[in-house]
């Protein structure tokens, strides 16, 4: 009998106690890094909401401060223009508060396209091995068309023909440039025998 | 009292196993480790007069994997021992010159240099771990004609970067490094205002040397 009202008074004070803690002083920040981030159009949300827009790779914090013990949970919104819906990644995303959050991470994979074009006058030479940069390719012989790999968005390329000892005699005709939002499919690679 | 007595066997014999597994078994010990990352041999580390050659393994898909090794004789308890890369000379300074495998630069796992120093018996399993790393070096040239700003050289897409080259510079350097046997290639990405650029030697295969022969060449388009 008496202890009900007793029982009653203490959830009272644990719950007054609990509010003094974490009600409202909303002190702790929801922070992070960003990768993979190159152009505006990336907008995170907190618990649906605090729309944050983070234009370049780095560190990115919420403005609006959270309570000690509050649920925190950071999700995409959009995607920066280079980046395919569903291509930015939220590592950590939820959790409680207890100290400001510093882990939450957002990676970013920038879009592709590939990158070829055509061969003129190989013959059957086994030799000719395209280069763009650390990607390699070797041409099978009589080929008319290469494909080199798939290129970020806005990355340069340049192709061009590694020398190889009885190789073809070859030039490339618009093999640099930069990749837009777009195949390239327009290099030459014109070999004499 | 007879629970207390088996009690008390039980414990005697707990002890002497525990003992035999401390100390009472064999004093002599194995020295090895891992080596990480090895892709060309051999790798010949030293200690103790020892000497052994370690040469990369494959697993069955043809990657590269950890190769585990020991020297051929083991030490005694409290014996030093001190895992080197094999000594070939001295430089200049007096600072010893290691042989490293061809093509690869090892160090010693988690921590700068050379040698893993210690005890045989402080530790009951010696693990000397090194870590292999191709070498990479970076690649320059020179330029001639250059009179005026604008260019820009890259090498493909593999550094994401690109090279911008001032009015007058008579060479380049890229600051981003390739691995021994990877490709590169140098084009023109943009050509300086009223000139034309064009490169020579800018394509290859990285050797265990910087390259430094990439020639660009620029002339007035007029």
């Amino acid at each position: 009998m008496i202890r009900s009202p007793l029982r009653a008074g203490i959830a009272l004070a644990c719950a007054l106690s609990l509010s003094a803690c974490g009600g409202g002083d909303g002190e702790l920040q929801i922070a992070g890094t960003a990768t993979g981030v190159t152009k505006p159009g990336l907008v995170l949300t907190n618990n649906g909401g605090s729309d944050l827009a983070v234009d370049q790779s780095g560190r990115f914090a919420f403005k609006d401060l959270v309570e000690t013990d509050e649920r925190y949970f950071v999700e995409v919104k959009s995607v920066p223009a280079n980046v395919e819906p569903g291509g930015c990644v939220v590592i950590n995303p939820t959790g409680r508060a207890v100290f400001s959050v510093n882990n939450i991470e957002v990676r970013c994979t920038i879009r592709k396209w590939a990158l070829g074009g055509t061969i003129v006058g190989l013959g059957n030479n086994d030799k000719l091995v395209l280069v763009n940069g650390t990607d390699r390719v070797a041409i099978a012989p009589n080929a008319t068309t290469f494909q080199m790999a798939p290129v970020s968005e806005e990355s340069p390329y340049g192709v061009s023909v590694l020398p190889v000892k009885g190789g073809p005699n070859c030039t490339v005709e618009n093999g640099s440039g930069e990749m837009k939002a777009a195949n390239v499919a327009n290099i030459v690679v014109r070999c004499t025998p | 009292m007879k629970k207390s007595t088996l009690a008390l066997t039980a414990l005697a014999l707990a002890l002497a196993a525990g003992l035999s597994a401390c100390g009472g078994g064999s004093s002599s010990y194995t020295i090895g480790g891992v080596v990480r990352g090895l892709q060309y041999g051999p790798l010949i580390l030293v200690t103790n007069g020892m000497e052994v050659a370690i040469q990369p393994q494959k697993d069955a898909q043809g990657n590269f994997q950890d190769v585990n090794y020991t020297f051929p004789n083991q030490l005694e308890y409290g014996e030093p021992y001190n895992v080197t890369l094999k000594q070939i000379g001295t430089d200049a300074a007096g600072n010893p010159i290691y042989q490293y495998p061809p093509h690869q630069i090892c160090q010693v796992s988690g921590q700068p240099g050379t040698s893993t120093q210690d005890t045989a018996g402080r530790l009951s399993v010696i693990n000397a771990a090194f870590d292999c790393a191709l070498v990479s070096n970076q690649i320059s040239g020179t330029v001639t004609g250059l009179t005026a700003a604008g260019l820009v050289l890259v090498n493909g897409s593999s550094t994401e970067g690109r090279l911008e080259v001032p009015a007058n510079a008579t060479g380049f350097i890229f600051p981003q490094r390739v691995s021994y046997g990877q490709t590169y290639g140098v084009t023109v990405l943009a050509q300086p205002t009223g000139l034309t650029c064009t490169v020579s030697n800018g394509v290859g295969e990285m050797g265990d040397d910087p390259v430094t022969t990439i020639a660009v060449s620029c002339r007035s388009n007029t």
